[in-house]
Parts: structure tokens; C-alpha cells; sequence
């Protein structure tokens, strides 16, 4: 039983590690703790959001119960989905979770790729993917008038001095009547499908979603507007814009590969047209490629490039219009668009742009009216209090009612625009060019077009969409509008 | 609900832990556990439950028959009771492989029973079944509560995805657990460490697989195939070796200590070590249970190796490319076998090294191809089969920038950098401290990036959740 006489230190070398592991151990359990508690209990106590500002969507609701929901696991995992989704402070932390993920390696080239696969396959035309224009994200004006409209922006306030005085607020509730087509597809998921090219640095950082079009859906498309012009006759010109995006100008060469080109798609289109007038919108705003025609971390154009398609409809409608130097000029700075929250690019972030839009001169007014011309209301043409991060949502508010917009023109004309959310940024340049101008949302319209072009006099009818809507997808949006 | 979910991190680990800790009686916290870990498992799969309660309930009553003193009575429940689990794999899990595989050979067109595969079936069944193996074998007694067998079957740091914990591993610990705050220490620092590896890395390199491997594989470039399966390897590794530390780490707060089912893979020398440090308990199982059953007579050892990598293959999926990722895999040892071991140690170990990557990243690729048409371009594209340059394409270039970094640190911590540095770090007073101080902090952080990175990207289940 005897030690040896080093054993002792030895003991009391191992107790004193042993005591000091003990401490550490404590120390170490009790900062973990610190923090996993602090998150917890920020987690249950802090305010859950309802939307998103970022991603520009509805947050995840908590799931109301039933036992089938309870059987099926939807109930519970909803639950989960929710405390994930509402998360307190979840676009911030988004922002910073973005940041952390940037630096993971480094953009040759300052460009990064976002869900594009190699090889740049161009895919066989019937196999192109059913990609829609993706719809502006409905900027949260869709609750009650008053807590929207008297704080940044009295209603009248975006109208020239000369706009008539409006009587009640617009209240942009969510249609009635669901739209015939509805939004029958996520279009962020198929924007991601798409592949975006994030490029560039400082103010010349710029996110470029690839394209992938089919002469099948081109074809189809010019075949429904042909069909139109049949059905309404000599007394009504018919006209097609595909409004080209980012992609058919700022991607370099070397990326060309990863995807479809929007210029060999409108070309297709246009010796396809029977009576029907194309509009070079393409060609409009290639001559300005220099300017900011098109946003930079958003996915629609800017309203400049917008100015310079109308102008191009104007100069082959033979209608009036007005000079840009005749618009009051109207800038939003940090305006940060749909691309950061598609990418998650922190670059896109860090460098915001400046939206500018430009506000006529002359005397219009506006009405709204559900997707069955019903219920018309008196509002403005601009929605100027709408947040910087919806800034192209300033036109028009929502894609999802009709918009009557009654001019002072000397053109006596009624032009029908027919648009996605692309459309929006044009009506504003018309308002000098017709006397009336009406524009419906191919998603959300429930009458006959035909019919109804004929009722309201229309005298020019104009597509207006992204080549996204109008040649890389056969949607059934047209031809429902037209023999409904 | 999955490890690396805010809900079960923020909300269930928490509530379970402080009930957990509120009473010493084990028959309390026993209790708190059971009612955590059915909880856990019907927020997941409520419509299995039953199937995991009579289940229990079934190889209980078996066991309790295995362990009697009738000799007959013992065989016949010890047949019934493999049966039943074996056959509740197959009924829930290979049904339709099997039915369409038998369409395939025959031409009939029987309709494949679409059934869903119960949460964990893969986990528990093998569970049950080593637990009979090991009563008839008297390896362990058995288990007289119910109770206690049920806490034992269903216990949610293991039940969904591993590791394959035996009875005899936590027998005692059933009864009575000894926490000190360095199991604590030991649990949260695993904890912190698996929700790191989950999060922050397998779950970033999963975007570089999808981007390489989501287009069009027949037109990868040789590189790009080699690289996406390289990728897939490492992130399968973090994946699933961060469920398991964090299922180590919780059990280990409640005083469990649950065996290890890694032991850094990548370090192997031979496709035999690989599967020694990968999925350690799964290895385990079959080379216990399987690998030496004498059932083949002499030959046993090659048959019998086929069994096990058969078996290992299939059990990862109803679809034949696991069943060739096991055979590919089995294919090797078996190579490695008629060489013998003092010839191999004779090759140069950059060789060794070379040798065992190359297998293991083509054996990654097999796992990842479910579809066989994209399978057959991949392997053709691994040797220029396909007709593409060695080297292309843009978005190869990107991703290796883009995620330098990332593909750097994936590396680093798939080699035992870190226990070699505490461990250098340890042999003296103030590097202990040291080595303390920085686990406390990287501890946090990993949390605290971790849960940001959670809130921030799309939910990633653990892939071997869905095995």
C-alpha cells in the first residue's frame, strides 16, 4: 500500500487538473447556457412578424387545427414552419445570416452564380420550363385605406396640381372574385429555377436572371393576338411589346452560354404577327443600354427604359407624346429590389440604387374597378407611400383590378393595355397620348377581352410583358381572356 | 421535427430539459423522457406511433419469451420476433421496390403499395432486432418494465436517424444516471459542434452539389463530376455526423452515453478502416449480427460479406443504386481481404491515401444518382465517357472560388485537427485553460451562427432521416 514518494504530487498534480476541468466545465456550461436561454427566450417573448420586407411576402401563419391536419404531420410541421418563418427580427437576420454565407470563398471576376448548372444546355424548345413573368409582390397596401394612405402620402398628393380632387381613399383589398387565372404559380420558385447572375461592384453591381424561352410558347403567343386582331377588325390596332429584361443586355459574353437569348424570341415573333404591329421595344432600349433603363437589383426594367418603349409606341401609333423633360422626376434612394431576397446576395444589399420615376404633367384621372369592371373607385395613378423596398409598386398599386385612367389628350384614342407587371411602368408615359387609357392584368381579368374592347371603344389594344410572359410560357391567360 | 430545427432547439430541448431537471427521482425523469420522446416522434409521424408502440410492445413480450427457461418456446418467439421487424422493414420500406422489381421481371403490372416509410423504421428496427439477438444470446438480460423498454425504443435523441444504440448500451443507464456538469460540458460542447457541422457546413456545401449535379450530368466535364461527388462526400459526412454528435450530446444532458458512430473517415487508409470510422453502430450491427451468423457453412466469409454490403446498400434505400453502392463498397474489402493487410501496409501511404479518397468520393457519387440513367452518365463522366473536356464550364470555376473558403474548412474539420490541438493544447495547466476558454467561446459562436444561418436558409432535413 505503499507510494511511491512521487506518487503524491502526482495525485495532487491529476486532483488540481481535475478541479480545474471542473471549473472550465462550469464556466463553459454556464456561458453555453447564457446564450441558448437568451435565444430561447428571445424566441418565445419578442414580437413574431406577419411579413416580410425583404422577401416581400406574407410570413407563414400559425396553422389552424383540425384532426385531419393533426394525422396528416401538416398541423405540426406548419408549427414548425411558422416559429422558423416569423422568427423575431428575421430580415435582419436574414441580412446578416446573407453576410456570414458571402464569405465562403470569393467571386472571380466580381461575378457570382446563383442556381445555374453547368452545362448551359440549351434545352430542347418543347422541354423549356414553364417560367412566368414574376408578378410584383403585392406592396402592403392591402389593409385598411386609412393606415396607409394619410401619413407619407394624402390622397391627390402624387397627382399633378391639376388631377381633380380625389373623394375617398382607394382601398386595394384583395379581388372579390378570384381572377380566372389566379396566380397558379410561385414565380420566385421559377425565377430561382432560372439561375441568376449576381455582377459587378459599387454602383454598378447588377443581378441578371437567365432566360429560358421557347419558340413553341413565341409562336403560341403571337398566334393569340393574331386571333384577336381577327375577332376586332380593321376599326381596332392591335399591338405587340415583349419587353426585353436585364439579360438581353448587361451579361457578358462569356456567360451568353447559360442562357436563352429574348432577342432571337421577339425576332421569331414578329413575321408571325398577322396585322398585328410589333413595337421594337427591344431596339428602343438598346440605343439607351448607357442609361438606367433597367433596375439593377430588381427584376423588372426601370420606368426610364419604360419612357423609352412608350415613346417607341407612340412614334409608331402616330399619337402624341410628351417629352421626359416635361415630367416632374421623382427619385427614391437605397432602393434595394426582388433580387436580393431571390439570391440572397449580400452585394446586392450593400449597394442600393436610385429608383427614379417620372410623373406627367397633364391632367388625368384614375379609377379603379374589380376584375369584372365593377365597384369603380377614384384613386391615384401613383402609389407614393408604398416602402423604398416596393418602389415598382409606386404604378398602379396591384396588378390584380382594372385601371381606367381618363386623360386630357388631344388624341381622342382608347388604348387597352394588356400587361404583366412589366406594363405598369408604361401607363404613366400615355397619359398625353389618348384620351382614355384601360389596363388589365392578363391575371386577373374575368370578362371577355373581345367583348369588352368593343364596349369601351378601344381603338389601340397593347400587349405589354416581359418575353418571360409572353415566349416562355404557354399559359392559357390570353386565349381565356378571349373566348370566355 | 428535426435536431436543427429552431422549434425543437428553442422550444422542446429546452421545456424537456428544465422538467427533466426539476426532479432527481429517476422514475420521474424517466417518465419526462418517455413523454418528450412520444411527443418527439408524433410531432413528426403522429400516424406511425401506433406502429412504434406495438412494435415495442411485440418484441417486449418476445423477449421476455427468448429469456424463459423453454427452450422451443425461446427459438419460436426468437424466429417470430426477427420476422416481424425484418418484415416491418420490408411492408413499409421495400413493398413497392420489391413489387416493381417483380413487375420487372415477370411483366406483370401488380400495383406497388404506396406506403409511407414510418419515421426512424430503419433505426428502431434494428434496434429491436439486436436486442432479441443479444437476450437469446445472453448478452443482456430481459428488460422486465415496459416501461423502461419503451423509454429505450423510442428515445428521441436516436430514434429517427442513429446511431443504432443497443440495449446493453444504455441498460443501466435506464435505471440510474449520474450527470455531472462535465457530462453537461461534454453534452452541450457535442451539441454545438453537430449543429455547426449540420448548419454552417453540410448545408452550404448541399448548394454546391445541387448547382453541380442539378443540370444535366451527361454534360458535366470530368472535373465537374469528380469534384460534385468529392462535394456530396464531405457533405454527407457533416451531415450525418452532426445529427449523431448532437444526438450524443443531447443524450449525454440526460446521462446517457451513447457509443460513437464516427471516428473522422476520411483519415482511413483502407476502405475496411472507412467503414470502421463511418457509421460506426450500423458497421457494428452487421459485422455482430450478420457477418458471422453461421449460416453459410464454409464459405461463409464471402458469402456472408456479401450479405453485409448487400444488406448495407438496401438498407440505405429501396433503389438499386444503394444496393450497388454497397456492393461497390463490399467489392473493395473484399479486394482488400485477398491482398491481405501486410501487403497493403507495404504500399506507399500517399498511395493508400490516394487509393481510398478516389474509391470513396465514386462511392458517394453511386449514393447520390438515385435515377440509373443519370447514375450511368455520371460514372461515364468520371472517365471522360461522355465526351467533355477534363476541365469546363464557368460554373465550376465559380463554385470553387465562390466557396474556397468553405471547401477549405469542410477539409480541415473532416481531419482530426482540432482533438489533436486540444490535445497538444492540454498537457499543461495553462493551455488547459486555454483549450477550455476556446471550446466555451467557439461553443457559442457555433450557436449563435448556427441559429442564424437557420433562420436565414431553407429548412435541410438531415439526410439520413430519410433512411
Amino acid at each position: 500500500m505503499n507510494e511511491s514518494p512521487a506518487a503524491g504530487p502526482r495525485i495532487r498534480q491529476h486532483n488540481r487538473k481535475q478541479r480545474m476541468q471542473r471549473v472550465i466545465a462550469l464556466i463553459g456550461v454556464t456561458v453555453f447556457l447564457a446564450v441558448f436561454l437568451t435565444i430561447s427566450a428571445a424566441m418565445l417573448i419578442l414580437k413574431r412578424p406577419a411579413f416580410s420586407d425583404l422577401e416581400k411576402r406574407a410570413l407563414t401563419e400559425f396553422p389552424s387545427f383540425s384532426f385531419s391536419a393533426l394525422l396528416d404531420g401538416s398541423y405540426t410541421q406548419g408549427i414548425i414552419r411558422y416559429f422558423t418563418d416569423t422568427a423575431p427580427y428575421r430580415d435582419e437576420i436574414h441580412d446578416a445570416g446573407n453576410g456570414l454565407s458571402d464569405y465562403t470563398g470569393f467571386r472571380l471576376d466580381d461575378v457570382k452564380m446563383h442556381g445555374i448548372s453547368e452545362p448551359p444546355v440549351i434545352r430542347p424548345e418543347d422541354t423549356a420550363p414553364p417560367v412566368t413573368e414574376p408578378a410584383v409582390t403585392e406592396p402592403p397596401v392591402t389593409g385598411p385605406a386609412e393606415t396607409d394612405l394619410p401619413e407619407t402620402g394624402p390622397v391627390g398628393t402624387d397627382a399633378p396640381e391639376t388631377e381633380p380632387p380625389v373623394t375617398e381613399p382607394l382601398v386595394t383589398e384583395p379581388p372579390e372574385t378570384q381572377s380566372a387565372g389566379g396566380d397558379k404559380e410561385d414565380p420566385e420558385e421559377k425565377l430561382r429555377e432560372n439561375g441568376i447572375i449576381v455582377l459587378g461592384s459599387g454602383q454598378n453591381t447588377r443581378a441578371i436572371m437567365m432566360y429560358y424561352g421557347s419558340e413553341g410558347a413565341t409562336a403560341a403567343y403571337a398566334a393569340s393576338l393574331n386571333r384577336y386582331k381577327q375577332q376586332l377588325g380593321s376599326g381596332v390596332r392591335v399591338w405587340s411589346m415583349i419587353i426585353p429584361t436585364a439579360v438581353s443586355y448587361y451579361l457578358p459574353e462569356k456567360y451568353q452560354k447559360y442562357t436563352f437569348s429574348q432577342k432571337a424570341h421577339i425576332d421569331y415573333s414578329v413575321p408571325l404577327l398577322q396585322d398585328v404591329k410589333n413595337v421594337d421595344a427591344y431596339g428602343a432600349l438598346l440605343a439607351r443600354v448607357n442609361e438606367p433603363i433597367i433596375t439593377r437589383t430588381d427584376h423588372h426594367w426601370a420606368p426610364l427604359g419604360a419612357y423609352y418603349a412608350a415613346e417607341r409606341f407612340a412614334q409608331d401609333a402616330g399619337v402624341p407624346f410628351a417629352p421626359l423633360s416635361s415630367y416632374q422626376r421623382v427619385d427614391r434612394e437605397g432602393y434595394v429590389g426582388t433580387m436580393y431576397s431571390y439570391t440572397g446576395d449580400i452585394k446586392l444589399k450593400n449597394n442600393p440604387e436610385t429608383f427614379t420615376y417620372y410623373k406627367p404633367s397633364n391632367s388625368y384621372t384614375t379609377t379603379y374597378y374589380n376584375t369584372y369592371f365593377q365597384n369603380p373607385q377614384v384613386s391615384n395613378l401613383f402609389f407614393e407611400w408604398v416602402d423604398i423596398g416596393y418602389s415598382y409598386g409606386v404604378f398602379l398599386g396591384t396588378d390584380n383590378q382594372i385601371a381606367v385612367i381618363d386623360t386630357d389628350s388631344s388624341n381622342d384614342g382608347v388604348l387597352l393595355v394588356v400587361k404583366d407587371s412589366y406594363g405598369n411602368a408604361l401607363i404613366p408615359f400615355f397619359t398625353g397620348s389618348f384620351k382614355r387609357i384601360i389596363v388589365i392584368d392578363y391575371r386577373y381579368f374575368d370578362l371577355n377581352l373581345v367583348t369588352f374592347c368593343r364596349e369601351q371603344g378601344v381603338t389601340d389594344l397593347l400587349f405589354a410583358a416581359c418575353a418571360f410572359s409572353s415566349c416562355a410560357v404557354e399559359h392559357p391567360y390570353l386565349e381565356e381572356m378571349r373566348t370566355r | 421535427m428535426l435536431f436543427a430545427d429552431l422549434f425543437f432547439l428553442y422550444l422542446f430541448l429546452p421545456v424537456c430539459t428544465v422538467l427533466y431537471f426539476i426532479s432527481k427521482n429517476a422514475g420521474y425523469r424517466n417518465a419526462v423522457l418517455l413523454l418528450f420522446s412520444l411527443l418527439f416522434y408524433a410531432w413528426g409521424d403522429l400516424k406511425s406511433l401506433p406502429l412504434l408502440l406495438a412494435a415495442a410492445a411485440l418484441n417486449f413480450f418476445l423477449a421476455r419469451r427468448i429469456a424463459g427457461k423453454n427452450p422451443a418456446a425461446a427459438k419460436a418467439a426468437l424466429v417470430c420476433g426477427i420476422i416481424l421487424d425484418i418484415g416491418l422493414l420490408v411492408v413499409f420500406k421495400y413493398a413497392a421496390f420489391l413489387t416493381e422489381n417483380f413487375n420487372a421481371l415477370t411483366g406483370l403490372s401488380l400495383s406497388a403499395p404506396r406506403i409511407a416509410l414510418p419515421l426512424g423504421v430503419s433505426f428502431y428496427t434494428f434496434r429491436l432486432i439486436s436486442y432479441l439477438l443479444d437476450v437469446r444470446w445472453e448478452k443482456t438480460p430481459a428488460e422486465r418494465s415496459f416501461s423502461r423498454f419503451l423509454l429505450f425504443v423510442s428515445l428521441f435523441p436516436c430514434t429517427v436517424a442513429g446511431p443504432v444504440v443497443r440495449y446493453a448500451d444504455v441498460s443501466e443507464e435506464l435505471r440510474i444516471r449520474q450527470i455531472t456538469v462535465e457530462d453537461l460540458y461534454a453534452g452541450v460542447s457535442r451539441i454545438a459542434v453537430g449543429l455547426g457541422k449540420k448548419v454552417i457546413l453540410a448545408d452550404l456545401l448541399s448548394g454546391i452539389t445541387a448547382e453541380i449535379f442539378g443540370g444535366d450530368v451527361a454534360s458535366l466535364s470530368v472535373l465537374g463530376c469528380w469534384y460534385g461527388a468529392a462535394v456530396y462526400a464531405l457533405q454527407m459526412y457533416f451531415d450525418f455526423s452532426g445529427y449523431s454528435d448532437m444526438a450524443i450530446g443531447i443524450a449525454r444532458i440526460f446521462g446517457f452515453r451513447f457509443p460513437e458512430n464516427f471516428n473522422y473517415p476520411f483519415v482511413c487508409k483502407t476502405i475496411a478502416e472507412f467503414w470502421q470510422r463511418w457509421h460506426i453502430t450500423l458497421g457494428a450491427f452487421f459485422r455482430d449480427y450478420l457477418l458471422y451468423v453461421p449460416i453459410f457453412g464454409s464459405p461463409r466469409k464471402y458469402l456472408g460479406l456479401f450479405l453485409v454490403w448487400f444488406s448495407t446498400g438496401l438498407w440505405h434505400g429501396a433503389s438499386w443504386n444503394f444496393v450497388i453502392w454497397g456492393l461497390y463498397f463490399g467489392l473493395f474489402i473484399l479486394l482488400e481481404n485477398l491482398i491481405g493487410k501486410k501487403r497493403i501496409k507495404k504500399i506507399p501511404l500517399p498511395v493508400r491515401h490516394l487509393y481510398t479518397k478516389l474509391v470513396i468520393t465514386v462511392g458517394f457519387g453511386i449514393f447520390y444518382f438515385t435515377e440509373p440513367a443519370r447514375l450511368g452518365a455520371f460514372l461515364a463522366g468520371l472517365f471522360g465517357g461522355n465526351g467533355n473536356p477534363f476541365f469546363g464550364g464557368e460554373t465550376l470555376l465559380h463554385s470553387l472560388s465562390g466557396n474556397l473558403f468553405l471547401l477549405a474548412a469542410a477539409i480541415l474539420f473532416s481531419l482530426p485537427v482540432v482533438p489533436w490541438i486540444k490535445k497538444k493544447l492540454e498537457e499543461t495547466p495553462a493551455g488547459l485553460v486555454l483549450s477550455g476558454l476556446l471550446t466555451t467561446v467557439s461553443n457559442a459562436a457555433l450557436l449563435v451562427v448556427s441559429t442564424v444561418l437557420m433562420i436565414t436558409a431553407e429548412s435541410h432535413p438531415f439526410l439520413y432521416a430519410n433512411f
